[in-house]
């Protein structure tokens, strides 16, 4: 018997005309029933949770734990570890929301050697990963980057129909003041259209034309007055040549400044 | 640039490959993986805190204990068994239930025998911990589909309504609400697994 693929259990659980074929397999497959079952509790989960919403802490907080961070780095080889910490848990309160099922605690012996060290590896890895470059918000990208220039914000580009890394995008300030939106990817404009770049905004409402790109990298000014606060998202569309200036709707990419 | 760029997704983008490669780094004690894990859990571990407490000082300190915590007991996490921002929130709530049962003893003592069980309050703030998780995750999904997620299941516009409103072709949409769902699951249960 051939299951439903995860798809299709998805658009069943989310209540989207089946086809018969596949509403009939689900009737009897106990598997695919259970799958459409479970997906539809995440359904139901997702839903209930309209009236909440997240508060972001004050900034504070981050530098203050940044700080108590640093403070204990120095002292790490005599540190014992969380053990007391995250394994034990005091107090009646454990009743209403104690969920350590883990025992733990590890000696200080036990702590990865490499944790500590910056091996090139261990950068390499952090850079990849935009974590460095997230967290320091400044890099020199390499050869190819102005000297004068510095990254104020990035961006890895997806294809919106796959989802596969499509490249990326970052706004540098350039020693004059200016941004400067800097585009790498893969895509090349075809007969269906050329390439234009966009900034909008995370409401997907506002939008500015940056101007089309014509290789594998572009660059753009951003007009001043812009702001990539204001206008996170890259976008880059299709666009016929029908000499209309408006967004065609017709994405292929899209990234979050940040 | 572009190797590096092809290679990997960033943790804030958030998608479930970013937040893998945040889960081994802050196993492994990466530098920067804390703040990344900060970023992407930290309004999830605020929330909770503000709800649970009430005290918007006292959240921000829960929220602080909680990543230093977090950070110092990292030999602790094992990748394998969830997602990092579960296990964060674990930490977190077990903070909350030490304030909570901080107040708890105070009043106790200022009022005498006013003996409500704490259970009580298990519920209501258990169920909304649930709302909480799962803004989370729909935030972790990263544009598009946080923005689609959201207007669906929040806001309830129909798949038109967005595929409009977003200049996406329907089709897109729907693909991107299905694999959505696929995705908060998987998430869901990950963070769920390392409480």
């Amino acid at each position: 018997m051939r299951h439903c693929d995860d798809e299709t259990l998805a658009a069943i659980a989310l209540g989207e005309p089946a086809e018969s074929r596949d509403a009939a397999h689900v009737s009897e497959c106990a598997t695919c029933a259970a799958e459409v079952a479970s997906l539809r509790e995440t359904v139901a989960a997702v839903s209930g949770a309209s009236g909440t919403t997240l508060v972001r802490p004050p900034e504070r907080v981050w530098e203050a734990i940044s700080a108590e961070v640093e403070a204990h780095e120095g002292r790490e080889a005599g540190f014992a570890g969380a053990a007391g910490e995250a394994g034990g848990h005091a107090g009646d309160g454990a009743t209403v929301l104690t969920l350590d099922r883990r025992g733990r605690g590890s000696a200080p012996g036990s702590r990865r050697g490499s944790s500590r060290l910056f091996h090139p590896w261990v950068v390499a890895v952090a850079a990849a990963s935009g974590i460095v470059l997230g967290a320091i918000g400044v890099g020199v990208l390499g050869p190819w980057t102005e000297p004068a220039a510095t990254v104020v914000a990035q961006a890895e580009l997806a294809d919106l129909a796959t989802e596969a890394a499509a490249g990326e995008a970052r706004v540098e300030r350039r020693a004059d003041g200016t941004q400067v939106l800097v585009v790498e990817t893969p895509y090349t404009a075809t007969d269906a259209g050329a390439l234009e770049v966009w900034l909008i905004d995370p409401d997907v409402v506002g939008m500015v034309s940056l101007g089309f790109l014509t290789g594998e990298r572009g660059e753009f000014e951003i007009p001043a007055g812009y702001d990539v606060d204001a206008f996170p998202i890259v976008d880059i569309s299709i666009e016929p040549p029908d000499g209309d200036p408006t967004h065609s709707g017709d994405s292929i990419t899209r990234g979050i400044l940040g | 640039m572009m190797g590096t760029a092809m290679a990997t997704e960033t943790a804030e983008r958030g998608d479930a490959s970013g937040d893998r490669a945040l889960d081994l780094d802050f196993a492994a004690g990466v530098e920067g993986s804390l703040e990344g894990l900060y970023r992407s859990a930290s309004a999830l571990v605020y929330t909770l805190a503000l709800r649970s407490l009430g005290d918007a000082s006292e959240a921000e300190d829960v929220t602080q204990q909680t990543f230093v915590a977090a950070w110092r007991g990292r030999d602790g996490y094992d990748p394998t068994r969830g997602s990092a921002r579960g296990w964060v929130v674990g930490i977190a709530k077990r903070r909350i239930a030490d304030a909570l049962a901080a107040r708890a003893r105070e009043s106790r003592r200022l009022e005498a025998v006013k003996d409500e069980p704490v259970v009580a309050v298990a519920d209501p703030l258990e169920r909304e911990a649930e709302r909480i998780m799962v803004r989370g995750e729909v935030e972790s999904l990263g544009p598009p589909r946080s923005t689609i997620v959201s207007l669906a299941f929040f806001e309830g516009r129909t798949h038109e309504q967005i595929a409009e409103h977003l200049r996406m072709p329907l089709g897109t949409v729907k693909s991107h609400l299905r694999r959505s769902l696929m995705a908060l699951r998987q998430g869901l249960e990950a963070a769920d697994a390392s409480l």
